[in-house]
Protein backbone atom coordinates (compact mmCIF):
# COMPACT_ATOMS: atom_id res chain seq x y z
CA UNK A 1 0.00 0.00 0.00
CA UNK A 2 1.49 3.31 -0.95
CA UNK A 3 2.14 6.25 1.35
CA UNK A 4 0.78 9.77 0.98
CA UNK A 5 2.26 13.19 1.66
CA UNK A 6 0.42 16.49 1.37
CA UNK A 7 1.08 20.11 2.24
CA UNK A 8 -1.19 23.10 2.66
CA UNK A 9 0.12 26.51 3.70
CA UNK A 10 -0.72 30.20 3.77
CA UNK A 11 2.33 31.30 1.79
CA UNK A 12 4.23 29.61 -1.08
CA UNK A 13 6.58 27.07 0.48
CA UNK A 14 8.69 24.21 -0.84
CA UNK A 15 8.14 20.71 0.48
CA UNK A 16 11.81 19.77 0.14
CA UNK A 17 12.47 18.97 3.83
CA UNK A 18 9.46 16.69 4.23
CA UNK A 19 10.09 15.06 0.87
CA UNK A 20 13.69 14.31 1.88
CA UNK A 21 12.41 12.00 4.59
CA UNK A 22 9.46 10.80 2.53
CA UNK A 23 11.58 9.69 -0.41
CA UNK A 24 13.66 7.49 1.92
CA UNK A 25 10.58 5.33 2.35
CA UNK A 26 10.72 4.63 -1.38
CA UNK A 27 12.90 1.57 -0.98
CA UNK A 28 15.34 2.45 1.81
CA UNK A 29 13.50 2.76 5.12
CA UNK A 30 10.30 1.25 3.69
CA UNK A 31 9.17 -0.85 0.74
CA UNK A 32 7.36 1.67 -1.44
CA UNK A 33 9.67 1.51 -4.43
CA UNK A 34 7.37 0.96 -7.39
CA UNK A 35 6.80 4.53 -8.44
CA UNK A 36 6.40 8.15 -7.51
CA UNK A 37 4.19 11.05 -8.39
CA UNK A 38 4.04 14.63 -7.24
CA UNK A 39 1.46 17.19 -8.32
CA UNK A 40 1.66 20.78 -7.24
CA UNK A 41 -0.77 23.65 -7.53
CA UNK A 42 -0.37 27.38 -7.40
CA UNK A 43 -3.24 29.78 -7.82
CA UNK A 44 -5.60 27.79 -10.08
CA UNK A 45 -2.92 26.02 -12.09
CA UNK A 46 -1.76 22.48 -11.52
CA UNK A 47 1.34 20.56 -12.60
CA UNK A 48 2.12 16.89 -12.13
CA UNK A 49 5.33 14.87 -12.36
CA UNK A 50 5.62 11.11 -12.00
CA UNK A 51 8.05 8.24 -12.46
CA UNK A 52 8.05 4.47 -12.16
CA UNK A 53 11.70 4.27 -11.24
CA UNK A 54 12.90 4.54 -7.65
CA UNK A 55 16.18 6.07 -8.83
CA UNK A 56 14.24 8.97 -10.27
CA UNK A 57 12.96 10.04 -6.87
CA UNK A 58 15.90 12.44 -6.72
CA UNK A 59 14.54 14.15 -9.81
CA UNK A 60 11.21 14.52 -8.08
CA UNK A 61 13.04 15.95 -5.09
CA UNK A 62 14.62 18.52 -7.38
CA UNK A 63 11.17 19.25 -8.77
CA UNK A 64 9.84 19.76 -5.24
CA UNK A 65 12.75 22.05 -4.43
CA UNK A 66 12.22 24.18 -7.51
CA UNK A 67 8.52 24.69 -7.03
CA UNK A 68 7.43 26.85 -4.17
CA UNK A 69 3.81 26.03 -3.91
CA UNK A 70 0.88 26.74 -1.67
CA UNK A 71 -0.41 23.18 -1.95
CA UNK A 72 1.58 20.10 -2.78
CA UNK A 73 1.01 16.38 -2.67
CA UNK A 74 3.12 13.27 -3.19
CA UNK A 75 2.70 9.55 -3.12
CA UNK A 76 4.91 6.56 -3.59
CA UNK A 77 3.63 3.20 -4.59
CA UNK A 78 4.20 -0.38 -3.59
CA UNK A 79 2.50 -2.67 -6.09
CA UNK A 80 1.72 -5.90 -4.29
CA UNK A 81 -0.89 -7.72 -6.29
CA UNK A 82 -0.32 -6.57 -9.85
CA UNK A 83 1.54 -4.12 -11.96
CA UNK A 84 0.65 -0.65 -10.85
CA UNK A 85 1.14 2.29 -13.13
CA UNK A 86 2.22 5.53 -11.56
CA UNK A 87 -0.41 7.40 -13.50
CA UNK A 88 -2.83 4.60 -12.76
CA UNK A 89 -4.72 3.73 -9.70
CA UNK A 90 -2.99 5.18 -6.69
CA UNK A 91 -0.86 8.08 -7.82
CA UNK A 92 -1.94 11.72 -7.68
CA UNK A 93 -3.96 12.64 -10.74
CA UNK A 94 -5.54 15.90 -11.81
CA UNK A 95 -9.19 16.22 -12.78
CA UNK A 96 -11.20 19.30 -13.66
CA UNK A 97 -14.49 19.88 -11.87
CA UNK A 98 -16.61 22.86 -10.83
CA UNK A 99 -14.23 25.23 -12.56
CA UNK A 100 -11.13 24.07 -10.70
CA UNK A 101 -8.36 21.55 -11.12
CA UNK A 102 -8.38 18.89 -8.42
CA UNK A 103 -5.53 16.57 -7.59
CA UNK A 104 -6.27 13.33 -5.85
CA UNK A 105 -4.22 10.48 -4.42
CA UNK A 106 -5.26 7.49 -2.34
CA UNK A 107 -3.73 4.36 -0.90
CA UNK A 108 -6.83 2.31 -0.47
CA UNK A 109 -8.63 -0.63 -1.94
CA UNK A 110 -12.37 -0.57 -2.58
CA UNK A 111 -13.29 -3.74 -4.50
CA UNK A 112 -16.88 -4.09 -5.71
CA UNK A 113 -17.78 -0.61 -4.50
CA UNK A 114 -21.51 -0.01 -4.79
CA UNK A 115 -23.03 1.97 -6.32
CA UNK A 116 -20.68 2.43 -9.25
CA UNK A 117 -19.72 6.10 -9.40
CA UNK A 118 -18.88 7.69 -12.72
CA UNK A 119 -18.64 11.36 -11.79
CA UNK A 120 -21.94 12.23 -13.45
CA UNK A 121 -23.08 14.03 -10.29
CA UNK A 122 -20.42 16.64 -11.08
CA UNK A 123 -21.81 18.17 -14.25
CA UNK A 124 -18.48 19.52 -15.46
CA UNK A 125 -16.17 16.77 -14.15
CA UNK A 126 -13.50 15.92 -16.71
CA UNK A 127 -10.80 13.42 -15.72
CA UNK A 128 -7.50 14.51 -17.22
CA UNK A 129 -5.68 11.22 -16.65
CA UNK A 130 -6.42 7.54 -16.22
CA UNK A 131 -7.38 6.93 -12.63
CA UNK A 132 -9.66 5.02 -10.35
CA UNK A 133 -12.47 7.40 -11.07
CA UNK A 134 -14.81 5.70 -8.62
CA UNK A 135 -12.51 6.55 -5.74
CA UNK A 136 -12.03 10.09 -6.96
CA UNK A 137 -15.76 10.58 -7.35
CA UNK A 138 -16.36 9.09 -3.94
CA UNK A 139 -13.86 11.57 -2.51
CA UNK A 140 -15.55 14.49 -4.27
CA UNK A 141 -18.93 13.30 -3.07
CA UNK A 142 -17.81 13.06 0.54
CA UNK A 143 -16.17 16.47 0.69
CA UNK A 144 -19.10 18.10 -1.10
CA UNK A 145 -20.97 17.73 2.20
CA UNK A 146 -18.73 20.35 3.78
CA UNK A 147 -20.35 23.81 3.97
CA UNK A 148 -17.13 25.58 2.96
CA UNK A 149 -16.93 23.58 -0.26
CA UNK A 150 -20.56 24.25 -1.09
CA UNK A 151 -19.82 27.97 -0.82
CA UNK A 152 -16.76 27.51 -3.01
CA UNK A 153 -18.73 25.65 -5.69
CA UNK A 154 -21.27 28.48 -5.76
CA UNK A 155 -18.42 30.93 -6.16
CA UNK A 156 -16.88 28.87 -8.99
CA UNK A 157 -20.17 28.75 -10.86
CA UNK A 158 -20.63 32.49 -10.44
CA UNK A 159 -17.20 33.39 -11.74
CA UNK A 160 -17.09 30.98 -14.70
CA UNK B 1 -15.91 -2.51 2.54
CA UNK B 2 -12.30 -1.52 2.16
CA UNK B 3 -9.50 0.91 2.87
CA UNK B 4 -9.77 4.46 1.58
CA UNK B 5 -7.18 6.96 2.77
CA UNK B 6 -6.96 9.85 0.36
CA UNK B 7 -5.76 13.40 -0.20
CA UNK B 8 -7.78 15.72 -2.43
CA UNK B 9 -6.89 19.33 -3.21
CA UNK B 10 -8.18 22.03 -5.51
CA UNK B 11 -5.29 24.44 -5.06
CA UNK B 12 -7.14 26.20 -2.26
CA UNK B 13 -8.13 23.60 0.30
CA UNK B 14 -6.71 20.17 0.98
CA UNK B 15 -9.04 17.41 2.12
CA UNK B 16 -7.61 14.38 3.90
CA UNK B 17 -9.64 11.28 4.64
CA UNK B 18 -8.29 8.87 7.21
CA UNK B 19 -9.66 5.38 6.81
CA UNK B 20 -6.82 3.58 8.58
CA UNK B 21 -3.74 5.76 8.97
CA UNK B 22 -2.90 9.45 8.43
CA UNK B 23 -1.15 12.03 10.58
CA UNK B 24 -0.64 15.80 10.36
CA UNK B 25 1.35 18.58 11.93
CA UNK B 26 0.84 22.35 11.86
CA UNK B 27 4.07 24.34 11.81
CA UNK B 28 3.67 27.97 12.87
CA UNK B 29 5.54 30.58 14.93
CA UNK B 30 7.37 30.11 17.21
CA UNK B 31 9.18 27.74 14.86
CA UNK B 32 11.64 25.15 16.12
CA UNK B 33 14.19 22.67 14.81
CA UNK B 34 12.68 19.62 13.13
CA UNK B 35 14.54 16.34 12.73
CA UNK B 36 13.58 13.71 10.15
CA UNK B 37 12.73 10.20 11.30
CA UNK B 38 13.99 8.47 8.14
CA UNK B 39 17.26 10.35 7.70
CA UNK B 40 19.60 12.28 9.98
CA UNK B 41 18.59 15.67 8.63
CA UNK B 42 17.39 18.65 10.66
CA UNK B 43 16.11 22.08 9.71
CA UNK B 44 15.85 25.13 11.91
CA UNK B 45 12.62 26.64 10.65
CA UNK B 46 13.29 29.92 12.45
CA UNK B 47 15.91 30.63 9.78
CA UNK B 48 13.72 29.95 6.75
CA UNK B 49 10.31 31.30 7.76
CA UNK B 50 8.56 34.52 8.68
CA UNK B 51 6.35 34.89 11.80
CA UNK B 52 3.20 34.81 9.67
CA UNK B 53 3.98 31.53 7.90
CA UNK B 54 1.82 28.54 8.67
CA UNK B 55 2.20 25.11 7.09
CA UNK B 56 0.19 21.92 7.46
CA UNK B 57 1.97 18.68 6.53
CA UNK B 58 -0.14 15.56 6.14
CA UNK B 59 1.51 12.14 5.79
CA UNK B 60 0.65 8.48 6.15
CA UNK B 61 3.16 8.24 9.00
CA UNK B 62 4.92 11.08 10.90
CA UNK B 63 8.03 12.28 9.09
CA UNK B 64 9.86 13.83 12.05
CA UNK B 65 10.67 12.41 15.47
CA UNK B 66 10.71 15.56 17.61
CA UNK B 67 7.43 17.25 16.71
CA UNK B 68 3.89 16.73 18.06
CA UNK B 69 2.23 14.99 15.09
CA UNK B 70 -1.50 14.42 15.42
CA UNK B 71 -2.71 10.96 14.42
CA UNK B 72 -6.05 11.35 12.70
CA UNK B 73 -8.80 9.15 14.05
CA UNK B 74 -9.73 6.45 11.50
CA UNK B 75 -13.08 7.44 10.02
CA UNK B 76 -12.53 11.20 9.82
CA UNK B 77 -12.43 13.67 6.94
CA UNK B 78 -10.31 16.79 7.50
CA UNK B 79 -10.23 20.10 5.64
CA UNK B 80 -6.98 22.12 5.64
CA UNK B 81 -6.89 25.73 4.49
CA UNK B 82 -4.16 28.37 4.83
CA UNK B 83 -1.99 25.92 6.72
CA UNK B 84 -4.41 24.92 9.43
CA UNK B 85 -7.04 22.27 10.06
CA UNK B 86 -10.28 24.18 9.66
CA UNK B 87 -12.79 21.44 10.32
CA UNK B 88 -13.33 17.72 10.32
CA UNK B 89 -16.27 15.38 9.95
CA UNK B 90 -16.90 11.82 11.06
CA UNK B 91 -17.05 9.21 8.29
CA UNK B 92 -16.55 5.45 8.36
CA UNK B 93 -13.35 3.82 9.51
CA UNK B 94 -12.03 0.84 7.61
CA UNK B 95 -12.94 -2.45 9.30
CA UNK B 96 -9.44 -3.71 8.49
CA UNK B 97 -6.11 -2.05 9.24
CA UNK B 98 -4.02 -3.19 6.27
CA UNK B 99 -4.27 -4.72 2.81
CA UNK B 100 -2.93 -8.02 4.21
CA UNK B 101 -5.74 -8.09 6.78
CA UNK B 102 -8.17 -7.07 4.06
CA UNK B 103 -7.10 -9.97 1.81
CA UNK B 104 -7.47 -12.42 4.71
CA UNK B 105 -10.96 -11.06 5.38
CA UNK B 106 -11.90 -11.31 1.68
CA UNK B 107 -10.64 -14.90 1.53
CA UNK B 108 -12.66 -15.78 4.63
CA UNK B 109 -15.81 -14.22 3.14
CA UNK B 110 -15.31 -16.08 -0.14
CA UNK B 111 -14.98 -19.42 1.68
CA UNK B 112 -18.01 -18.60 3.81
CA UNK B 113 -20.03 -17.71 0.69
CA UNK B 114 -18.95 -20.88 -1.11
CA UNK B 115 -19.76 -23.11 1.87
CA UNK B 116 -23.19 -21.48 2.13
CA UNK B 117 -23.91 -22.40 -1.48
CA UNK B 118 -23.06 -26.06 -0.97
Amino acid sequence: MCQLLGMNCNTPTDICFSFTGFQKRGGETDVHADGWASPSSKARACACSSTRNRRHSRRLQSWCAIIRSVRSMSSHTSARRRRCGVTGEHAPVPARAVGRYWVYAHNGNLPDFQPALDGSFLRSATPTANTSSAGCCRACASVSAMPRLRAMRCSAHCTS
Amino acid sequence: MGIFNYLLSNGDCLFAHCSTELAYIIRRAPFTVAHLKDEDVAVDFTEVTTPNDRVAIIATQPLTDNEPWVNMQPGTLWMFHDGQAETHLATLASPVKSLAEFNLHATFLMHHRNSSLI
